[in-house]
């Protein structure tokens, strides 16, 4: 894409982000819904919310759950994925349960912890690193397995010793598939982080949405959806700029 | 092909097994809870007509129907926003947004603004659905692969047949990943809204047995859950390639 259809594009994708407020505006001057926030009121919110320290711990905790969940998920995941899932036979093993786990939503893991474990910072890293792995296990442990196949060809051709095996077949292996699964996992690890404070009000950006909506103030909940969208499309730049690095491929937006 | 059944028989078995040693163990002095192994009970207790009717059935029901209303409205959505540059990119920055928030973070707002109905629990799964598939089903019929355009204009399709044959019909495939993430986010969202604003469904069974402590029911959902979903992805697939076999052939 040469610059001057990139600047059209931006221009484009610029006028349709400042339509949604005017329309929004123009919406609520029209339509009495008592529901329905005006623009300016969640404007005010939005710019109070930032003023404020509460929210930037909040997003700080929710940024470091779900960051911190994300690589314990996948460290994780990739270990155990090269160390039983290379072969067929634990391939045959594990299939039918990763199956079964991977249709499992947040909402039927977190009520077990919290009766299990109970509620505490701690346990909103436990949801979500489980979360990364249910979710991402199905995808590494293929992916294993199929780097694990190629890594075999070409030590059988290079006729290297163990730790050169590790250092220069495996190890690469398992980093390429680590940083895919990584961009599997990202808005998991973020919707698990997010769903924790909502559903167990564990401390972050869902517990301040759950709260605004709670007492009330459907302004400061709007703003706090808005920031989390924000949030996200930040989050998963970073995720894939990550994954392209250590991949140095772009598999596409599927 | 009897070593494969063996095998995951034994997966399945050795599932079970670390299930209750996990939680048997660290549980079984804790007076409130109950151990894990109590789940055959639970399901002989729980399994009756009340559950089903007004708790599976319900979430069957009230999730169907929104990822259904979600997936059609979502293709002719996704069609819209291909069928010119403009619309696509103007609507671009908005749709990554929208698809970058978390379905969780929305569904308590909404149900604060459209109020506890049940129709509000419909909406909100026809709404993330269509978003999911409004989004893939757009960016793959922008991205089509300009030589199938240009044997369409040498074979002078008309636009109706370009769109739904060419456009439509060479993303087929793609489709079908969003319209899967549709299904995913469907069965979280009804469970997380009924949790939320109603006293029936899977989610508002869920949230009861947390506040009264009952862990072996918990469990039970835990696996209607899984198995549902299971059941779900698999009719999914069954479709995806019987629709993709016809594409094909």
């Amino acid at each position: 894409m040469n610059s001057g259809v990139r600047l059209r594009s931006a221009a484009v994708g610029f006028v349709g982000l400042v339509s949604v407020p005017i329309i929004w505006f123009l919406a609520d001057l029209l339509f009495d819904s008592p529901g329905l926030p005006s623009v300016v009121e969640v404007a005010q919110s939005l710019l109070k919310l930032i003023a404020g320290v509460p929210f930037w711990l909040a997003l700080g905790y929710t940024l470091l759950s779900t960051l911190l969940g994300l690589v314990l998920g996948i460290l994780v995941t990739t270990a155990v994925a090269f160390t039983f899932g290379v072969t067929r036979a634990g391939d045959l093993l594990i299939r039918q349960p990763l199956y079964f786990v991977r249709a499992l939503p947040s909402i039927a893991i977190l009520p077990l912890l919290l009766a299990s474990i109970g509620s505490s910072m701690l346990v909103g890293v436990l949801f979500v690193t489980l979360m990364v792995l249910l979710k991402s296990a199905v995808f590494i442990f293929r992916g294993a397995r199929d780097s694990f196949q190629r890594a075999r060809e070409q030590i059988s051709v290079l006729g290297i010793g163990f730790l050169d095996q590790v250092r220069f077949v495996v190890a690469p292996s398992a980093l390429r598939t680590s940083a895919m699964g990584a961009r599997l996992g990202g808005s998991t690890a973020y919707g698990a982080s997010i769903f924790a404070g909502i559903f167990a009000g564990l401390p972050g950006l869902g517990h301040q949405i759950i709260v605004a909506q709670v007492t009330a103030n459907q302004s400061r909940a709007f703003a706090l959806v808005v920031i989390a969208g924000l949030v996200g499309v930040g989050l998963f730049k970073l995720i894939d700029q990550i994954e392209s690095r250590f991949s140095h491929s772009n598999v596409g937006a599927q | 092909m009897s070593k494969r059944l063996a095998l995951q028989s034994l997966a399945i078995a050795a599932g079970v097994a670390a299930a209750i040693v996990f939680l048997g163990g660290p549980v079984a002095g804790n007076p409130f809870l109950n151990p894990a192994w109590e789940l055959w009970n639970t399901i002989g207790r729980e399994l009756d007509g009340e559950f089903l009717g007004r708790h599976m059935l319900a979430t069957m029901k009230t999730g169907m129907l929104g990822y259904l209303l979600g997936a059609s409205s979502g293709i002719v959505l996704g069609i819209v926003i291909s069928l010119t540059n403009f619309l696509s990119q103007a609507l671009y920055p908005i749709l990554i947004w929208a698809r970058a928030t978390p379905s969780a973070a929305i569904v308590p707002v909404a149900i604060a603004m459209l109020g506890f109905y049940s129709s509000t629990i419909v909406f909100l799964v026809a709404a993330t659905t269509m978003l999911n598939v409004a989004v893939t089903t757009g960016l793959a019929l922008a991205q089509t692969n300009k030589s199938y355009l240009d044997v369409a204009q040498v074979y002078r399709f008309n636009p109706v047949k370009r769109l739904l044959v060419v456009r439509f019909g060479s993303n087929l495939k793609v489709v079908f990943i969003g319209l899967h993430a549709g299904l995913q986010s469907a069965i979280g969202v009804t469970l997380l809204a009924e949790a939320l604003s109603s006293d029936t469904g899977l989610g508002a069974y869920i949230l009861f047995s947390l506040r009264t402590f009952r862990l072996d029911n918990l469990w039970f959902a835990l696996v209607v859950i899984g198995l549902m979903g299971l059941t779900f992805n698999a009719i999914f697939h069954f479709l995806e390639s019987r629709v993709l076999g016809l594409s094909h052939g």
